[in-house]
Order: C-alpha cells, then structure tokens, then sequence
C-alpha cells in the first residue's frame, strides 16, 4: 500500500512482531532448527509440509512462519558438522573442514559458539542487504547472464587450490573426479544418457546429499570405529567460557565475517547458486586471504567456520532477491516460498517493489528476527550439545550410522541412494587414508554442472563475444590470479633459498607412500576408462567430461610419476624432497591419528568388519524394512559391537527409534522402500501406522 | 513378559486384518478409507504447477471420498516425472491408497520411446482430468520483430529451452525443419523461470512453454501485450489468445495435421490416476470424489487464486485420449520422430 520504503520498513515490523504471528514464526524457527540438525531434511522438506498448513493464514504470518523455518536451517546444520562431520544441509559441508577437526582437539563449544555467532551476524547481514537494496534489485540481477555466472563459477573453481590442503596436483586430479562425477546423468545438449547404466535414478544426476555424506560424514565414522576412540579425549568441553570464546574470535575477526557474508548475500542473490556452493566460495576466499591460513586452515582454525557459517546465513536474504524481483527462485526452497505466495495472492515482480512494499519488509524482518531467535536457541543448548563428543563410539556411530541411512534416502527415496551413499564412503574413506584431500572432489561436483551448462549457453548463445564482457572479464582474471598467485609466490620463494645443487634421482616411493602410489594409479585408469566408455558419444555431450578426463590423467600421472622423482639435495634426509611436499597425519595440529599406530592388517580388519555392519543394516532393510532395520541395527550394534549394556542399549535405541518412526513416518510421510516380509505380508501395509515395511 | 504381550496383541492384530471380509459395498470403501492416509504422488519438484495443484486438491479431496482420509502429497521427481510413474504403475500399494497427477507427457514418452518408461498408458485407471494445458511459443515484442511464423522463416529468432529431449526444444525444432522456420535454440536453462529471466536479459527473445506459466508468473506481461504469441498448442484457441493460430492450422497436409493432432492434444497431461488393479469399488468411488472436487466451489475459489483455470474432463475422456495416441498411424509415427530430430 505504501511506496516509501522507511514507512513500509517501519509498519512491517509492526506486523512482525504481532503475538500471533511471532508465535506462528517462531514455531517454524523451532522446526527449522530440528529439520537442519538431521542429514538429508532440510528447509525444502520443511516448507512441504507446512505449505499446506498456511492456506489457512493471513499471507503475513504465513510468510513469517515459512521464513522462519527456511531461514535458521543453516544455523542448526552446524551442530551434527562440527560435532560428528556428518553436514546437516549441504550448507554447511565447507564447515566440517575445521569445525570438525576443533571438536577432535576438545573446542567443540568454542566452534559452536563462533558458528552461531557468525551465522546470527551473517543472517542479519543478509536481511540488511536485501533491505536496502529493495529500490534498486531489479537492475543488480539483471547484469547478470549465464556468460557472468559462468564466470562466477569458474572464480569458485579457483578455489581449489586453497582446498587442496599443500598437495596441488592432488587437488587437481580431486576436482576432476568431482566434475566427472557431476557430469553422470541426462546430458542437456544431446540428451545422451551420460553414465547412467539403464537405471532412471542417475538420470537427472547424481543427488548431492549421498555424495556429501558419504564423502564427509562415514569415513569420519570409520575412522572412529577403526581406532576404537570417540571424536575427542578432552573431558574439558562444553563449559561456557569456551562457547563465550568462539563469540570473541567472532568480533576478532569481524572484518572476515562482513566479507564472507556480502559473498553470501551477493551469490544467494543468482539464481542458480545455492547453498551447497557457496559456503565454499567463501572458505575458499577465507583460506585464500587469511593471514597464515595455509598452514592452519582444515586443522580446526576457528576462521574457517566463521567463513562457511556466516555466508550461508547471508544466503538466504540474498535468495529473496530474485524471487521478489522477478518471481524466478534462487533455490528449490524459494520456489516452494514463491508458490505460497501466489497462494496469498502475493505476485513477485515489480509490485513486491512498490506498491506492496510493506510485505517484502515483512519478509526482510521476518528472516532478522528467525535468525536472531534460531542462534539464540542454538546457544541455549551449545553446552550440552558440545558434550554428545564425548560419547562412547560403540553408541555414537550405530546412532550417526542410523540416521544417515534414513537421511540420505530422503534423497531420492531409492536404493540407488544407499549404493551410492556407500560407494561415495568407501571413496571417501581411502582418499581420507591416502591423504587425498576430499573438499576438491565437492567443489568440482557442485561446480562441474554448472559451468557445464552455462558454458555451452554462453557459446551458443555469444560465440566467444562473451568473454569481452566487462564483468565476465574482471572476475577471469580474478579467478586467474586465485590459481597463478600461489605457484609464483613458492616460485618466488624457491628463488630466495639459497642455492643448493639440483638433482633429478630415480627413488622408489617409500614404504608409507606405496598405497598412494597405487590409489593415483587406480584414479588414472578411472579417468581412462571414462574416456574409453565415452567414445562414441556425440561431441557436445563428452567435451566436459573428456576435458577433465584428460586434466585427471595429466595431474595423476604427475603425481604418480613424481612418487618415482627426487629432486634437491642428495642427502638422504631429504625425503620431503618430493614434487609434492606430503603432510605425514599431522599430529602438530593436535589431532592425534590413532590409526597410523594400528598395522595395516588390523586396520582394514577393522574397516572391514565395519563396512559388514553397513551392509548388514541394508540387508536387514531389504529384508524388513527399513525402520525395523534401524531398530535392530542399533539395537544388535551397541550390543555386541559397543558391548554396552542391554539396559543402556534399550534407553538409547528405543526411545531414538519411536523419535524417527514419529518425525518420517507420521509427519515426513517418507515412502519407504518395499521390503520382502512386507511383501509377503502385504496386510500390514493397509494400516497406515504400519505401513513402512 | 511384557514383550510376549506385545507379541500377542501384535499377532491378533495380524491375524484380524488376514480375516477382514472383502465385501464390495460403500460401507467397506467407507471403512477402508477411515483412518488411513491417500497419498498423491508428483513427478517434480515441489513449488511448481503441479505440485501446487496437487497440494490445493488434496486440500479438498479428502472431504469427498467415504471415510474421509487424510490426503497427502508426495514429492517424487525424477526422469522428467517418468520415475513417479513407473513407481505408482509398478511398485505403489494398488489398495486405492496411491494416486499419481502427472506431468504432461504420459502417452508421448511410451510413443516417441522417450527415456524407460515401464507403464502402459491405457492401463492406468483414470479418474479424470482438470484441464487441458495450452502451450504457446511466445517473444518478447521489444526484443524482436517478428509477428508470426512466417516472419520467422525470414529472420533468426532466439528461444531458450530446456534440454534437448524437453518438449520446449523439441517442437521449436520440429517447426524448423516442417515449417522452415529459422529457430536458435539454447537448451541448457532449468526450468521455466530461468528461461523468463533469460528473456527479461535479453539473452534470449522467447521460447515455447505453457500459457499457464505466463499466465501465473507473468501477468503483468500478458495485460501489458508485451508478449507475441507466434502458434498455440491445444484442442482450440484460448479466450486469451483468440488470434493466434492452432499448430494443426498450419498443417500442410494430411500426415503434419495427424501429427499435429496428436501434439497439440492435451487431455491427459492434467490428469489424474490410480495404478491398475485397485479395487473396483474403490476405484469408481474415487472417481466420483475426485469429479466432485474439481467441481467443489470451495477448491475452485483456491484454484482461482493461484490463478489455475479448470475445466473438468471425464475419466472416460482422458483415457480416450490415450487410446487415441497410442493408436496413431505407424507412418505418422516415423514421420513424427524425424521431423522431431529422429531420436
């Protein structure tokens, strides 16, 4: 009704903070918060089921409520990241880097604390953000077409070197696997069916969650189980003053959080980049530019979880932006919003950015008010989530275990999400051993389609004009100098050494490098063997994949054949002399790796008995279901693996199961996959509370 | 003790529901439904059209059926929307507790053998259709001069798509090579909304998609008349677009009218079904609630605000349609595939 935006700003909040309303909006801030802590919901789950609930509200407190839920999953996604590396939303997957490895040295409460702090400022950054740039939105998105967002990609690629953890040939080789992966699936240009194997599950793709999880969250779980010790010794967690610490290293680093909340806000804004990008761009440019970053950056450096955490709160306010503007939304999440609003008779576009002024500030203060109310909630309970560390392993990972598995089917609801949930582990898992670094391999993945796509839109579209465009051309040489600015600076450094004399010398690799040796060649003919399965396809449809194919086998083989070659000094101290300098587990971190003290025959023992309980829970899932698997899964794995006792076993599994038959039986409605004793049973099925065999 | 009590009534329990009678009346349908839930299965993601159709119907579907169920919607996209499909056909409960609404395309995909559709058409048990959808190839008049298709088998116009096997590539394709029109096609964009904003850049002028999109998203564009609607795909004109030309208006001879026909025909693409082998009773009493809902003036006002036009269709007319495209002509059929880029 209002055109003067201070007016509006002013009678929205008033509409806000209505009783009501801020009843209705904090009931959706509490469901978002539980939606973001479990793997594989999220605020799209969330907003499914409460659309149908808001036809029935007033259009403002309707919105007020689906915001709240949509804007704090990203603060609560945090907890399971940095306690047990398992990513709540793919929005926090970049946190896990140091988050993690903070909870491991006893600084879980310190990681909680500057995460919720970082978000809570990130999210009112974001609010902020898209509340004074209402008047001019239409025009910001507008400069933006897929040759720019190609170019913001490729920017986002650059990163990997600062993710590749002081191994850059690994990295390289990691990130093609990550594009290659991304590749799997219907191909736009040709419609080719791009590794799909006749099946219809990895026709659109491969779903990001079984690949974020698998690469993150059960190799985390492996190694505990292997080394038989909890994520971390230190019994000094979760006191108050630790949490209070994270808040300080939060304002320390202020200036960090401002730059990582505008990247946040700014790419929120595109549509066409979502959460699951942006948390890295954000590290990436955290670890790029930080002082002394490369050294501590991925070994719990509180700056790292500042980063991740404050942009993918901003995201969400700058998400508004083209859906307000334009009706075009930045996420699936914002296209379910956008559907409730033409419910209420809301029509985004230039309406919402003159005459209804008054419910997009509704929508601004509603996402600063979910995420001052979800971060306050999150340090209420920071002290006592901070200690779930220092449970046992033999509860903690049947428990992590369980819920993944149900998680991760929320993907797709198919099997296929469990193989490939495994198949990612058990990748994920060896690279992790082998000292691959893992966060190229997501990078590339949530990249690779993208530049895919807006690349051969760009050439379709402009020819090679494209890259004469002035935005198009500042951020290539941007990502230009992110990639050339570390190698002419060792070039540069190597230089300054004094002079030793230079050798060449044929080695061969050293006892603790053999299994790497080996793992680069297995990479190397898995990119040969993606170019032989491709031969015959049409040129459009295996240009990506052959490229970073070739780039793979380029980086592998340098790798590899580096293994053999030793450069510098002839001395045979000089085993650091490799073209790669290699981090031997780092226990200066204060990590302590308890596996490399295990043989290498226990430890696959290990690994291997874990793998069969994995197994085990699918088996027992085909069999009877999935969530009487779950049942007897936790139940028969805490104890006899965990030797607990039957009483603790009991209290924990019983009370977790009716949690998770409650949650995606009755509310989620998850279409469970079919099971054989319900096929042979098929009269259970017609009662809807047992319906899940 | 205690877990041999549950065991006990868990087992009754079992061995009751293996001895419930199977009487075929209204009561039983009644007692059926009571208590349970139906579930409304959608091939794509939440937030569009048919999402939110279903979410609207199974608002008000619930209080026509006997014993009035609670209805649900279930998201399960994938493959275009055949992975529903195949899903409600194959694996669903065939106790009338699983519907499908799918997405455009149903009997298109099982002729033109379009990705692995395991379901046959006819065999699904139909219980009516809302609508027929209009899709239009539609540019953005500041952007181009071209009025009609004639124009633009003079001058290069460019129309965003979304991939090469969508229908939004295929038939801007198929006007090229039958109507000799000069067509750029970019594929690549996801989704509906992406290929708008593309337009509002200028990095593309138009593209062929659903009426009912500008309809919804772009109202301001259609009141303006900032829009050129070049061809129309349905069984008749719009109302709101009374002088742009049918495809089969175009037809140059008998097999393009066939093909037209086929194409511009959209009967079941706003439908709804059950799997095969639901109970008859239920079934027919499913067929009723769901003509009743449609036509329930609570469910029209909902529909009516997020600006969803229905026009109910009967079971029988919907599953004619898919009688009749399944039953085209062999030659047609291959002169359809080539002119659609022979795949």
């Amino acid at each position: 009704m209002e055109s003067d935006p201070l007016l509006a700003a002013a009678t929205a909040i008033g509409i806000v903070l209505d009783p009501t309303r801020l009843m209705f909006l904090s009931s959706g801030v509490l469901m978002g918060l539980v939606l973001g802590i479990i793997p594989g919901l999220g605020g799209l789950v969330g907003l499914s089921i409460l659309l149908p609930f808001t036809f029935a509200l007033d259009p403002f407190t309707a919105i007020a409520m689906l915001l709240g839920l949509s804007a704090v999953t990203v603060t609560s996604d945090t907890i399971p990241a940095v306690l047990f590396s398992v990513p709540g939303t793919v929005g926090s997957a970049a946190t896990i880097l140091d988050g993690y490895p903070m909870a491991q040295k006893g600084e879980a409460g310190r990681a909680l604390g500057a995460a919720f702090t970082a978000s809570v400022i990130g999210g009112l950054f974001g609010a902020v953000v898209l509340g004074v740039s209402i008047p001019i939105l239409r025009p910001l998105v507008l400069l933006i077409g897929s040759p720019e967002l190609l170019a913001i990609c490729i920017v986002g690629l650059s990163m990997v070197a600062a993710l590749s953890g002081g191994a850059p040939l690994k990295g390289m080789a990691a990130v093609c696997i990550g594009i290659l992966v991304a590749t799997v699936g219907e191909d736009s240009q040709t419609a080719t069916l791009r590794w799909t194997f006749d099946t219809n599950y990895l026709w659109d793709g491969l779903p990001i969650v079984p690949f974020a999880l698998g690469m993150f969250a059960i190799p985390e779980i492996a190694d505990m189980v292997v080394s038989r010790k909890g994520i971390t010794g230190d019994t000094n967690v979760g006191n108050r003053w630790s949490q209070l610490q994270g808040v300080r290293d939060v304002f320390k680093n202020y200036f960090l959080v401002l730059r990582c909340a505008s990247i946040g806000a700014i790419l929120g804004a595109i549509p066409g980049m979502g959460a699951a990008v942006i948390d890295w761009i954000a590290y990436g440019h955290a670890a790029r530019t930080e002082k002394g970053a490369s050294e501590t950056f991925g070994t719990g450096d509180v700056r790292g979880v500042i980063a991740s955490e404050a942009s993918n709160n901003a995201k969400e306010g700058g998400a508004l932006i083209p859906t307000i503007a334009f009706g075009v939304p930045g996420s699936v999440s914002m296209a379910l919003l956008l559907g409730a609003f033409l419910i209420h008779d809301i029509n985004p576009g230039p309406d919402l950015l003159t005459k209804r002024l008054d419910v997009t500030y509704t929508m601004v203060w509603s996402v600063a008010i979910a995420n001052i109310l979800g971060a306050g909630i999150c340090f209420l309970f920071a002290n006592q989530l901070a200690k779930i560390v220092l449970i046992r392993i033999g509860i903690l990972a049947p428990l992590i275990i369980a819920v993944v598995y149900i998680g991760v089917f929320q993907a797709s609801n198919a099997w296929g999400d469990w193989y490939a949930l495994l198949g990612f582990s058990l990748l994920g898992w060896v690279m992790k051993r082998m000292n691959w670094p893992r966060p190229p391999v997501i990078l590339g993945f949530v990249l690779g389609g993208l530049i895919e796509n807006y690349m051969f839109i760009s050439i379709q579209r402009y020819d090679f004009e494209w890259l004469s465009f002035p935005i198009v051309m500042v951020l290539l040489v941007f990502a230009l100098v992110g990639i050339l600015r570390p190698t002419v600076r060792s070039y540069l450094e190597g230089r300054r050494q004094p002079k030793a004399r230079r050798s060449f010398r044929f080695v061969r690799p050293s006892p603790k490098e053999r299994p790497d040796t080996v793992f680069t060649g297995i990479v190397i003919v898995f990119f040969s063997t993606a170019i032989l399965s491709s031969l015959f396809w049409e040129l459009e449809a295996k240009l990506m994949p052959w490229a970073v194919a070739w780039a793979g086998i380029g980086f592998g083989l340098m790798h590899f054949i580096g293994r053999f070659i030793s450069f510098g000094a002839e001395a045979p101290k000089a085993a650091a002399g490799n073209i790669e300098t290699h981090d031997p587990g780092g226990d200066t971190t204060g990590i302590v790796d308890h596996i490399a003290a295990l043989t290498t025959r226990e430890m696959l023992r290990r690994a291997g008995n874990f793998l069969g309980w994995c197994l085990l829970y699918l088996a027992l899932t085909a069999l009877i279901g999935l969530l009487p698997a779950m049942l007897v899964f936790l139940v028969s794995y805490m104890r006899f693996q965990g030797r607990e006792s039957w009483r603790m076993t009991l209290t924990i599994a019983i009370p977790t199961w009716i949690f998770a038959y409650l949650l995606f039986h009755r509310i989620v409605a998850v279409v469970w996959p079919k099971s054989f004793f319900g096929d042979w049973f098929p009269v259970i099925r017609s009662f809807q509370s047992l319906n899940f065999l | 003790m205690r877990f041999s009590k549950f065991a006990a009534t868990a087992l009754a329990g079992v061995a009751l529901a293996g001895f419930m009678p199977a009487t075929a009346n209204a009561d039983a349908v009644s007692d059926f439904y009571k208590g349970r839930n139906i579930t409304i299965f959608v091939g794509l993601s939440p937030g569009g059209l048919y999402s939110t159709w279903a979410q609207i119907f199974a608002k008000h579907f619930g209080k026509h059926v006997p014993g009035n169920p609670t209805v649900i919607v279930k998201h399960m996209p994938g493959a275009g929307g055949q992975k529903a499909l195949n899903y409600v056909y194959n694996a669903a409960p065939k106790d009338g507790t699983a519907i499908i609404t799918p997405n455009s395309g149903v009997a298109r995909n099982v002729i033109l053998k379009r990705g692995n559709p395991k379901y046959d058409p006819t065999k699904f048990r139909w219980l009516g259709g809302w609508g027929e959808p209009s899709t239009v190839l539609s540019l953005l008049k500041h952007l181009t001069p071209v009025r009609s298709l004639k124009d633009a088998t003079k001058q290069q116009v460019i129309l965003g798509a979304i991939s090469k096997s969508s229908i939004t590539y295929l038939l801007p394709a198929m006007y090229n090579n039958l109507l000799g029109t000069k067509f750029k096609i970019i594929a690549g964009y996801k989704g509906g909304s992406k290929v708008r904003l593309a337009m509002e850049k200028g990095e593309v002028q138009g593209w062929s998609g659903q009426l009912a999109g500008w309809v919804s998203r772009k109202p301001e564009w259609l009141r303006d008349d900032k829009l050129v609607h070049l061809v129309q795909l349905s069984s008749k004109r719009s109302p709101i677009l009374p002088n742009t030309p049918l495809l089969s208006e175009l037809a140059k001879n008998d097999t393009q009218k066939e093909m037209f026909n086929f194409l511009q025909s959209g009967k079941g693409d706003r439908a709804t079904a059950l799997p095969p082998g639901v109970p008859a009773d239920r079934a027919m009493a499913l067929e009723k609630a769901y003509q009743a809902t449609i036509r329930d003036a609570a469910f029209q006002a909902d529909a009516k605000k997020r600006k969803f036009k229905t026009d109910p269709l009967t079971a029988a007319e919907v599953l004619g349609s898919m009688k009749q495209a399944l039953a085209m002509k062999s030659a047609t059929l291959m002169a359809l595939k080539k002119a659609l880029g022979g795949k």
